[in-house]
């Protein structure tokens, strides 16, 4: 019992990192459009849309009793998704390439506005984990029917 | 689960895998163009410059000034052009350029790439010629001003700069202030 609690749990937070890094990447990357042609999102639209998307499904996966795990683990991936953002656009640093973004020029340092842009993260992802608690209510699982624990 | 909830979980593992997969690359290339911003400054120089001797005042003369990129980090860059400001110097005239580099100008010169000419590949050095042309027979100011020589030597002084892409991206920089005059001058010989 005990063990099916803890895979439960540890496959909850599989879920909630692989929001994270699905949003973090993204976000990360549409602010990096210069340096990969192949990779030119539109920053706006991948603000909200990206955290909307895994917001849904998360909303679809982690099944509860009550709405507010699901919203305290959305919340937990949106932070999660605005560390990585600031480790995106701080890598130079990190990895000792430069002394600081302002080395690189007025244009690198406006890069910091990302940080502020990624804070749009928090609700419209939570606002994604409530409509993918309610599809579950639309498509529910024999299992998820009586809204019991589990994925 | 659901088919709901087996397509959300699916939809999260490929958009993760993509997003990671991007994003690592993105990230490295923002790494190795950032390094190559600060460090490309000190490994630009004008390695050579030869000036013909001048036989008639109308003939045309061509200065070639030779610029040498290293590169050294982890990504390609772009040579887009080299320019500079070409003026010989008046050794006899002590005051700071600043003050005669009006009367001792003799012109602008540069190289221009085509295409990927320019191309400098990671850890590796290019050199480029980026010739200017005094024609004496429509320039004759230019001319008088480039065929001033002390005890048989030039004095040229250059100062330019060099407008570059980084290979892979979007990003273009410039390197300015590149500034050369040798003290020693230099000898009247074809490049």
């Amino acid at each position: 019992m005990q063990r099916d609690r803890l895979g439960r749990y540890l496959l909850e937070a599989a879920c909630v990192a692989l929001a994270a890094v699905t949003m973090g990447t993204l976000i990360g990357i549409s602010h990096l459009a210069d340096y990969g042609p192949a990779a030119a999102l539109d920053v706006g639209a991948t603000t909200i849309l990206a955290p909307l998307v895994t917001g849904v499904a998360l909303g679809l996966l982690l099944t509860a009793a009550e709405p507010q795990p699901v919203i305290l683990r959305g919340f937990a991936a949106s932070l999660g998704a605005i560390v990585f953002v600031g480790v995106t656009l701080f890598a130079p640093v990190w990895a000792g390439a430069a002394p600081g973004l302002e080395s690189l020029g007025t244009r690198d340092l406006a890069r910091l506005a990302a940080l502020f842009t990624s804070l749009f993260i928090v609700p419209v992802h939570l606002m994604g984990n409530v409509i993918g608690l309610a599809l579950q209510d639309i498509w529910p699982s024999p299992s998820a029917s009586a809204r019991g624990p589990g994925l | 689960m659901t088919w709901a909830s087996r397509g959300a979980a699916l939809a999260l593992g490929v958009l993760a895998s993509i997003g990671t997969i991007v994003w690592a690359d993105v990230v490295d290339r923002y790494v190795d163009a950032s390094e190559l911003r600060l460090v490309l400054p000190r490994h630009v120089r004008f390695a050579d410059i030869a000036i013909p001797p001048i036989a008639s005042s109308d003939e045309n003369v061509t200065v070639g000034v030779l610029a040498e990129v290293q590169n050294p980090t982890d990504i390609g860059i772009i040579v887009l052009s080299i320019s500079y400001r070409f003026y010989m110097d008046n050794v006899s005239d002590t005051r700071p350029f600043e003050e005669k580099d009006k009367g001792i100008f003799v012109g602008l010169g540069g190289y221009f790439a085509e295409g990927s000419e320019g191309l400098v590949q990671p850890h590796s050095t290019a050199r480029f010629w980026a010739n200017i042309t005094v024609r004496g027979s429509i320039q004759p100011t230019a001319m008088e001003r480039l065929n001033t020589t002390f005890n048989g030597r030039y004095y040229p002084i250059i100062d330019g700069n060099m407008e570059y892409r980084i290979a892979g991206t979007a990003v273009s920089d410039r390197v300015a202030g590149l500034f050369v005059a040798p003290a020693e001058g230099v000898e009247p010989r074809a490049a």
